[in-house]
C-alpha cells in the first residue's frame, strides 16, 4: 500500500493558481498532512487550486471531507477548488456524493487553471 | 481489555530483598583481611631478617674470641702451662653470653676450662648442626648446638690452635644465643604493637573507605527500590563521572521512558475506554429489533470494523402506519464518528416526524447538520418511507451508494435518486431529488453501505458491486430468513480473514407473495 504524498507547485499554466499533486492512499490518517498543506497555502495567501487526483491509489471518506472542509474559506478569498486526473472510479464516487454539484472537474490543468481566469 | 491490570501488577511487585551483607561490609571486611595478611608476612619477614642479622653479628663475634682464644694460647698449649692458659679461657669467659671456653690438647683432653673440675676430661663438642659460613678459616667450626649441661641454645665455635704449622689442640667456646632470642622477641613485640596499630588504623580506614565509595551505590540501590515500589518520579543524584555515574544517569533515563510508557499506557487505557462508552451508545442507538410489518419481511444486519463505526441503520414508525427506514455512513470512525452518528440520528428521526417527502426530509436534515457538524465530516444517507398499504416506497438518497430492487418481473434494479451527502453543503447548494417506486410481490428491496462493496482480501481486491449482486440474485431463492446471513457468508469467503476497513451495514425488505 503506497503511502499518501502531496506536492504542491505554482501551475506552468498561471504562476497564480497552485497545483497539489496527490499519490498513493489518502484516507483518515494521512488526511491530516494534506490538511496540514491546505493551511500552509492559505496562509500563503493562495487560494486558487488544482488538485490532481490521478496519482491518488484511495482515497476515503474522511480524505474527500477535507476537500469539504476548506471549501468554504477558499471561496471566501475569491478562489475555488477545481479537480482534474479523476479515474472513472473517482468520477462515479463524486457522483454519488454529490461532488459534482459542489466542485468542478476538468480534463487537463491548463483547462482548469484556464478556468480561473487570472491575469 | 488484558492489559488493564498490568502496570499495577508491575509496580505492586514482592517487598525488597532485606540487605544481609552490604557491599561496604564487604569491601571493609576484604580490605582487611589483605591487610593482616599483609602485615603478617611483613613482620615475620622483618624478624626474620632481624634474627639473620644478630645471629651473624653474634657468629663473627665468636669467630674473633675463638680466633684470639687459639692463636693467644698456641705457646702455652705448648709448654703446657695451666696458669696462662686459664687466664686466656677467664678473658673469653669475660664476655656476657659466654657458655663455656675450652682449651684441649692434640689428644682432645681439657686443658684449660672455665669449668675448673673438667680440666683433665676428654672435651666432647655437643652435637649441632655447622652454619653454612663464607669464607671460615681453614680448621675452623661454628655450629648451633645445644648446651648438654643447661639445655639453652648455644653457638659452638672451635678453632685449630696451631704454632709454626704444628696443630697442637683446639679451641671451644659457646655463645649463648638467649641475647639473639630476647632481642628477637623484643622485636616482636615492637612490630606486633606497630602491625596492631596499623590493622586497626587500617580496618578503620577501609570501613570509611568503603563507605565512601558505596555511597552512590547505595543512592542507586535507594532509588531503584523507590521506583520499584512504584514511585516513577524518583531521579537518583549521582554527580560522580566514573561507572556509578554513568549508571545512575542511564537509571535516570530509564526511570523516565517507563514513566512515560506508563503515561502512554493509562492513556491508551483512557481512550480505550472512551471507545467503549462510545460502542456502547452507540450500540444502544442501533434498533435492537426489526418491525412487524404487515405483508413484509425485514432483515438488518450490521458488523463495525472497528470498536466504533460510522455507519448505522434506523427503523422510524410514522404515526401514519408508514414506516421510515434508513441506512447511513458518516464519514470518519471513532468517537468523532460516532458523535456525528448520534447527531445524524438524532437529527433525522426528529426530522422524519415533521415531513412527508424524504427530499424534504433530507433536505431539513442537512439545514441542520451542516451548520454543526465538524468541517469536512458528512453523511450519507439513503433515506425510505414504505407504505405498506398501497406498498409505494418514497425515497431519497442522500449521496449514498444505489438501493437495489430484485423482483420476478424486472430482474435487478439499481435505484439511484440524485441528492447530496449531508453536511457538506449550505442549504442553498444542498440538493436532493425525490424518487418513488412500488414493490411488486415477492420483490427485495436492499439497502446496504459501502463497506459491503469494499470489503478487501488479503490481494487489496475490492469485494465489489457485481460480486455482491451475483450474491444476492443466487441466495434470494432460497428462504429470505436466510438471506443476509448467506450473503455476509458470501463476503467473508471472499476476504478470507483480511482485516475489515469499514463498517458493513445491510437492510432488507421483502414484500410477501409470489416467488
Amino acid at each position: 500500500m503506497a503511502a499518501f504524498s502531496v506536492e504542491i507547485k505554482a501551475s506552468a499554466f498561471g504562476r497564480q493558481a497552485t497545483v497539489f499533486a496527490l499519490g498513493g492512499h489518502l484516507d483518515a490518517v494521512t488526511v491530516s498532512q494534506l490538511e496540514g498543506r491546505f493551511k500552509e497555502t492559505m496562509e500563503a495567501g493562495q487560494y486558487h487550486w488544482v488538485v490532481d487526483l490521478s496519482q491518488l491509489d484511495y482515497i476515503s471518506s474522511a480524505g474527500l471531507g477535507a476537500f469539504i472542509g476548506v471549501l468554504e474559506e477558499v471561496r471566501s478569498h475569491g478562489g475555488d477548488i477545481f479537480f482534474v486526473g479523476l479515474s472513472p472510479k473517482l468520477q462515479k464516487i463524486f457522483q454519488v456524493l454529490g461532488f459534482l454539484r459542489i466542485f468542478r472537474i476538468f480534463a487537463a490543468e491548463e483547462e482548469a487553471v484556464r478556468e480561473f481566469g487570472l491575469p | 481489555m488484558s492489559a488493564k491490570d498490568q502496570p499495577e501488577k508491575t509496580l505492586s511487585a514482592a517487598p525488597p530483598p532485606r540487605i544481609g551483607v552490604s557491599i561496604a561490609q564487604k569491601l571493609a571486611a576484604a580490605i582487611s583481611a589483605l591487610m593482616v595478611v599483609s602485615l603478617s608476612l611483613l613482620s615475620g619477614f622483618l624478624v626474620l631478617q632481624a634474627r639473620q642479622a644478630l645471629l651473624k653479628e653474634t657468629t663473627n663475634r665468636g669467630l674473633i674470641i675463638v680466633r684470639n682464644l687459639a692463636s693467644y694460647s698456641a705457646s702455652d698449649l705448648l709448654v703446657l702451662n695451666p696458669l696462662k692458659l686459664a687466664t686466656f679461657v677467664n678473658d673469653a669467659m669475660k664476655n656476657e653470653a659466654m657458655v663455656y671456653a675450652v682449651l684441649a690438647d692434640q689428644n682432645g683432653t681439657i686443658q684449660a676450662c672455665n669449668d675448673m673440675s673438667r680440666i683433665g676430661q676428654k672435651f666432647l663438642q655437643p652435637d649441632g648442626r655447622p652454619l653454612a659460613m663464607q669464607g671460615l678459616p681453614e680448621g675452623f667450626s661454628v655450629e648451633e648446638a645445644k648446651d648438654p649441661a643447661s639445655g639453652r641454645s648455644i653457638l659452638a665455635f672451635s678453632a685449630p690452635v696451631e704454632k709454626s704449622g704444628v696443630k697442637l689442640g683446639t679451641a671451644f667456646l659457646a655463645l649463648s644465643q638467649s641475647e639473639i632470642q630476647q632481642a628477637v622477641v623484643q622485636f616482636v613485640e615492637y612490630a606486633g604493637a606497630l602491625a596492631l596499630f596499623f590493622l586497626v588504623a587500617g580496618v578503620l580506614g577501609a570501613v570509611l573507605l568503603s563507605r565512601f565509595i558505596v555511597r552512590p551505590v547505595r543512592r542507586l540501590t535507594q532509588g531503584a527500590l523507590a521506583i520499584g515500589g512504584g514511585n516513577l518520579e524518583t531521579q537518583i543524584k549521582v554527580r560522580s563521572r566514573d561507572e556509578l555515574g554513568i549508571l545512575a544517569s542511564s537509571f535516570n533515563q530509564m526511570t523516565a521512558s517507563l514513566r512515560q510508557a506508563q503515561e502512554e499506557l493509562l492513556e491508551k487505557q483512557r481512550i480505550q475506554q472512551e471507545l467503549s462508552i462510545a460502542q456502547e451508545i452507540q450500540k444502544a442507538l442501533l434498533p435492537k429489533t426489526t418491525p412487524r410489518i404487515p405483508g413484509y419481511q425485514v432483515a438488518a444486519f450490521y458488523q463495525p470494523a472497528k470498536e466504533v463505526g460510522g455507519d448505522y441503520y434506523d427503523f422510524i414508525p410514522l404515526p401514519d402506519g408508514r414506516l421510515a427506514f434508513t441506512v447511513a455512513d458518516v464519514s470518519g470512525k471513532g468517537v468523532p464518528g460516532s458523535l456525528g452518528m448520534t447527531m445524524a440520528r438524532s437529527v433525522l428521526r426528529a426530522q422524519a416526524l415533521s415531513n412527508s417527502l424524504p427530499g424534504d426530509t433530507l433536505r431539513k436534515a442537512n439545514e441542520v447538520i451542516q451548520p454543526d457538524i465538524r468541517k469536512g465530516m458528512f453523511v450519507t444517507m439513503f433515506y425510505c418511507v414504505l407504505d405498506p398499504a398501497s406498498n409505494r416506497l418514497q425515497c431519497a438518497n442522500g449521496g449514498h451508494n444505489p438501493a437495489f430492487v430484485l423482483s420476478e418481473g424486472r430482474g435487478l434494479q439499481a435505484v439511484a435518486p440524485e441528492g447530496m451527502a449531508l453536511g457538506m453543503a449550505p442549504q442553498d447548494l444542498f440538493f436532493v431529488e425525490d424518487f418513488e417506486l412500488t414493490l411488486e410481490p415477492g420483490s427485495l428491496f436492499v439497502l446496504y453501505t459501502d463497506g459491503v462493496t469494499e470489503a478487501m482480501n488479503s490481494k487489496n481486491e475490492e469485494y465489489g458491486e457485481a460480486r455482491f449482486l451475483d450474491s444476492l440474485a443466487r441466495h434470494s431463492r432460497q428462504g429470505f430468513d436466510r438471506l443476509t446471513e448467506s450473503l455476509v457468508a458470501d463476503i467473508t469467503a471472499f476476504t478470507q480473514g483480511a482485516p475489515q476497513n469499514d463498517d458493513i451495514t445491510l437492510v432488507i425488505l421483502r414484500r410477501a407473495g409470489a416467488a
